[in-house]
């Protein structure tokens, strides 16, 4: 198999750049313009690129996904031949065109016809060439009447379509695309897959980065995922993206949880009446649990102490959900009129036959009132699962709904 | 040529004789009549015929008589594909652009985020840029001071925030915009194109803030021509084609013929024709909704249900799910009913999802009759109660410890 | 309150551009902050070089060349900042094509914070002025503070041309460029580096009336002489610059609707 391009081993190391001291005597001065005093820095060292090594052949269609920062850039430039790796090689056998920023080779002052024109001359293409085939890349820019406006009146999904009609008619042996697609509409992503395609079964190699992971899949036959500047994942679109999506999920999840696990609170007005604690349980299992199972019978207990009795109190309980949704808010007064006479260690229980919460992670809090004043509050967290996902979506509730179906009479009808 | 947007002014630019319904234009935020912005072409072509007052000038008509309503709390989505004058129509309504005809009346401040807004001195460090636009939009030194930090952590750039504007990546640069142009608070937004930015992680964190400045009341509008970012933050949109609003509803309709998606014909199975436009129950009651189909074919029809509320910010969240089972496979009429003990959903609209479909090859469910958002044609589900925060109530059963019941 | 269109709002964003400015300018560079003030004074050095050492002027009727400098200088001070205002404001809208074309402000601000910006060489100027009168034996005295008015009018004079300048340049790129060759010519024919006296006859009735003369009289006469300049010529000077400005602002107001055709 004759590999066009050859990555072995590459790292890339940047210094980055250190903040200048200002000069002591104009401080005052500029504090009034408002420039902010730096320390000065030391140099610092980032690995760009560590250790990448993988090789490309004729006619694949490439995709890189990875976080921010995690070299994908780097990797286009150097594949590109606009920066050199610190150690390691990178071979490429072919004509390279790289569209690394969106925009940076249109004049703007000339319209988006002439830029075709002047693109494809700096391409080394006759004005003759050009001539035969502008028409068709008017049509597939599909900018309308805006073709003949200066660029500079373009938005930015405007430009990614004129820059990549030059790019396709330019046919490269080699097309490095670095983010510029995520800003083009669904019809435009159609047309450029089915571009990249074409110039693909044609032999060529198209390698781009990009965030929109649904274009990935639909217009790359293979997917190389970076992180930190390694390559950790490197096959079918579809799996790797697949893998992509789930760890950003998971850490997003984890992220998010521990944000939200840190909101609870504790608080008593003054120590006379407290709730001690609040906690959640089965009736599978006796004592506490922080998983319930959707669909068991559970049930929620507030523990209150309470040194002496201060007339009638109300007790508020509200569940809300991990992302915010707040799926009920109960009060004890609703049922059973005032919680009166507290004294001592009480215990007040919410049960729930069967629970209906879908699976998720959930906060439950307690707010003892008197007199509509809040004077303790106390919560617990808790997780839901469920044995297996609903055909359809996830609801937020899992109630017990029957479904019948009979006959009926046409007659009944108006 | 209207005023800046500057604080808290309400600005006119009134056409003589527009006066007609003023009392729904109080309770709007943003709001535009017959605006048109028509851009002077003049390459090829001097300027001075056309300002001594001669010439008829050729112009570029980039948005045609649009009429817009943003009512308070709402976003409103405008779709539209590359080039139909979303930006354009969003600059004018912004006060970057002077309108060439009509009226736009804003109800404060705006918070404006132009696509490709980061314009400016690259020289520049990302902590300069965010405290030079901070204080070019009338921020004072000691709330810079404070928001600097924030924005340096929601941009996740790190020690790259200290470092020049050139030395960033695209994805760095909208990264910081975005992070700078979301850091006031304020209550009007003009977004353009800029949540699809950066990678996933980042996108799910400009959401968040979104929808804590929408949990704080924000309204405005958002133009894309990303249709699934409009169902999530939109009830109501409009489409944009070439300057003029072809197009507007509510946005799962209006993204349904966007998108041109086919609607299941009803041939096997549908839906009686005196099915109920609303459902109504009460909250906590026992409820039973009565569903008539007709079914035409000898085949196993099957039937699922979903109750879904709309929540700004994040789309629609189902509530309530039946999954999809088998309820008749012989012709005729039937009633389907649907029995929900205690209902547990608060007091408020919900949207009723019906689907009839039937088997189809490797498992799948193809639709028949489809009453759902998706296609615009949802049920209304009104449940009637005493009002609560919480969108659905559990039935909790109260007891107390003290008594051993 | 409104005057002349702009509020309270409008002065505190020109305010912030003119920081913004001053900041790009001077600190953009390592040398910024230190060429702000080594050009003017170098051009001055030269000046100072050549007309004292080399041509040996003098002023009619004086003794020393020290003399004849600080007269060249008080009026060439003035002139650094006219042609540094000038420059920067007629830049000021096509070099902030990012800024117009995302805030919605009025663009008049531009070219005015463009003119204040030709404030740094004048104080770097009238500092080494200063100096020179200190060394050659004259003391500070209150009479100095009457250039305030001159120094005041002159902006507004400058300012209202700024503008014309700004908005023409949108359309016609080249006059920013042209510029510093029309500013070389002005220079070379106002009584700036040569008394009026040394002019033709026939020109002097003429030149008398000229802008830039009656702005180097202004701080000719005070810095000098001890003098108040002459009623009529600041009476002059007040009308011309209302003039100027009012014009500039009117004729950059009614061609700013046509600007996003060309930035």
């Amino acid at each position: 198999m004759s590999y066009r391009i050859r990555v072995e081993g590459v790292t890339k190391r940047y210094e980055l750049t250190t903040s200048r001291p200002l000069p002591r005597a104009a401080r005052p001065l500029l504090r009034l313009l408002g420039v902010r005093h730096q320390a000065a820095r030391g140099v610092d060292h980032k690995m760009a690129l560590d250790g990448v090594s993988f090789s490309v052949t004729e006619g694949e269609r490439v995709g890189i996904i990875g976080e921010n920062g995690a070299g994908k850039s780097t990797l286009l430039h150097l594949l590109a031949g606009v920066a050199a790796p610190t150690g390691g090689s990178v071979e490429v056998d072919g004509r390279v065109h790289a569209a690394l920023t969106l925009g940076l080779a249109l004049r703007e002052d000339l319209t988006g016809r002439e830029n075709l024109y002047l693109d494809a001359e700096v391409q080394g293409r006759t004005r003759a060439e050009t001539d035969a085939v502008i028409d068709r890349m008017t049509a597939f820019a599909d900018l309308g009447d805006f073709i003949v406006q200066p660029v500079r009146t373009y938005s930015s999904g405007m430009k990614a379509r004129l820059a990549f009609t030059s790019l396709v008619f330019v046919e490269p042996e080699i097309l490095l695309i670095d983010e510029m697609l995520s800003v083009g509409d669904y019809w435009f992503s159609q047309k450029a897959t089915h571009a990249v395609r074409e110039l693909c079964s044609k032999g060529r190699i198209v390698m781009l980065v990009s965030h929109n992971l649904e274009s990935m899949v639909s217009m790359c036959s293979r997917c190389l995922w970076l992180d930190g500047g390694r390559l950790v994942a490197d096959g079918d679109p579809a799996e790797v993206t697949a893998a992509y999506r789930e760890r950003v999920r998971q850490r997003d999840e984890a992220e998010t949880a521990a944000k939200f696990s840190a909101l609870g609170q504790d608080w008593a007005l003054d120590g006379a009446v407290r709730i001690k604690r609040v906690t959640v349980g089965s009736s599978r299992r006796p004592g506490p649990a922080s998983v319930l199972s959707v669909g068991e019978e559970a049930w929620i207990s507030v523990e209150l102490s309470a040194d002496r009795s201060r007339g009638d109190h109300d007790l508020r309980l509200w569940i809300e959900r991990l992302d915010g949704l707040r799926v009920t808010e109960n009060r004890w007064s609703e049922s059973c009129g005032a919680l009166s006479s507290l004294a001592g260690r009480v215990e007040v229980v919410a049960e729930m036959a069967p629970m209906i919460l879908g699976p998720g992670l959930y906060r439950v809090q307690a707010e003892l009132l008197n007199a509509e004043t809040t004077v303790a509050t106390a919560g617990a967290m808790f997780k839901v699962v469920a044995e297996r996902n609903l055909v359809g979506g996830q609801p937020a509730l899992w109630a017990p709904i029957e479904v019948s179906c009979r006959p009926r009479i046409a007659a009944a009808e108006r | 040529m209207p005023g800046s947007s500057g604080a808290g002014r309400l600005l006119t630019t009134a056409v003589p004789g527009a006066a007609r319904g003023e009392e729904t234009m109080a309770r709007s935020v943003v709001e535009c009549r017959d605006l048109s912005k028509t851009f002077v072409l003049l390459d090829g072509q001097s300027i001075w015929p056309v300002i001594l007052g001669g010439d008829s000038v050729k112009g570029f008509p980039a948005v045609r008589d649009v009429t817009l309503q943003v009512r308070q709390g709402e976003f409103l989505g405008v779709l539209g594909r590359n080039g139909a004058g979303k930006s354009t129509l969003l600059r004018t309504l912004g006060g970057v652009y002077a309108p060439t005809s009509g009226t736009v009346r804003v109800a404060g401040p705006l918070s404006a985020i132009y696509e490709l807004g980061m314009a400016g001195n690259e020289l520049l460090t990302g902590h300069d840029f965010a405290s030079r636009w901070l204080a070019l939009h009338g921020t004072g030194r000691r709330q810079v001071d404070r928001l600097l930090s924030e924005i340096a952590e929601f941009a996740e750039l790190g020690e790259y925030f200290d470092n020049p504007i050139y030395t960033y990546s695209a994805g760095m640069k909208a990264r910081l915009f975005f992070s700078v142009a979301t850091s006031l608070p304020g209550q009007i937004y003009l977004i353009d194109e800029v949540l699809s930015v950066g990678d996933e992680h980042f996108q799910t964190k400009c959401w968040r803030r979104l929808r804590e400045r929408l949990a704080a009341g924000a309204s405005g509008i958002l133009a894309t021509h990303d249709w699934t970012a409009v169902l999530k933050l939109c009830r109501e949109a409009c489409v944009l084609e070439r300057g003029r609003i072809v197009d507007r509803g509510s946005s799962p309709a209006v993204v349904q013929r966007y998108l041109g998606l086919p609607q299941p014909r009803g041939d096997a199975a549908a839906f009686a024709a005196h099915l109920p436009s609303v459902y109504c129950a009460l909250a906590e009651e026992d409820t039973t909704l009565s569903i008539p189909i007709d079914v035409k074919v000898a085949s196993p029809v099957w039937f699922a249900c979903s109750v879904e509320s709309f929540r700004q910010g994040i789309g629609w969240s189902h509530l309530l799910q039946v999954e999809p089972r088998p309820i008749a496979s012989t012709p005729g009429l039937y009633e389907v009913e649907v029995t929900i003990p205690t209902l547990p959903l608060s007091p408020g609209e919900y949207s009723l999802n019906l689907f009839l479909s039937e088997r189809g090859a490797e498992q799948t469910l193809v639709p028949l009759d489809v009453r759902s958002w998706t296609y615009g044609n949802d049920l209304a589900f009104a449940v009637a109660g005493k009002p609560r925060e919480s969108v659905s109530i559990l039935p909790l059963r109260w007891r107390d410890g003290r008594t051993q019941s | 309150m409104q005057i002349l269109g702009f509020d309270r709002a409008d002065a505190l964003r020109l305010l912030n551009f003119l920081k913004m400015g001053l900041r790009d300018r001077f600190l953009g560079s390592t040398l910024g902050l230190v060429w702000a003030i080594v050009n003017p004074l170098l051009m001055m050095g030269i000046f100072t070089f050549v007309f004292a050492f080399v041509f040996r002027s003098r002023l009619p009727g004086a003794e020393t060349s020290l003399s004849f400098v600080i007269w060249l200088i008080s009026g060439y001070g003035p002139w650094l900042a006219i042609s540094d205002s000038l420059a920067t404001s007629t830049g000021a809208v096509t070099g902030n094509s990012g800024l117009v074309k995302n805030l919605a402000f009025k663009t008049e601000l531009l070219p005015i914070a463009g003119s204040l910006m030709g404030l740094v060489p004048l104080a770097v100027s009238t500092c080494y002025l200063v100096a020179l009168l200190v060394l050659s034996g004259t003391r500070p005295s209150l009479s100095w503070l009457a250039i305030l008015p001159v120094l005041v009018l002159q902006f507004v004079f400058i300012t209202g041309i700024g503008l014309c300048l700004a908005a023409v340049n949108v359309f016609v790129r080249d006059t920013a460029m042209v510029l510093p060759n029309v500013l070389m010519i002005l220079l070379f024919s106002s009584p700036i580096f040569y008394p009026l006296s040394e002019f033709p006859k026939v020109l002097q009735g003429v030149l008398q009336f000229h802008p830039f003369q009656v702005i180097a009289e202004g701080y000719r006469q005070p810095l000098l002489h001890r003098a108040w300049p002459a009623p009529w010529s600041l009476a002059y000077l007040a009308v011309l610059s209302a003039m100027a400005f009012l014009g500039g602002l009117v004729f950059f107001r009614k061609l700013k609707g046509y600007f996003d055709a060309r930035i």
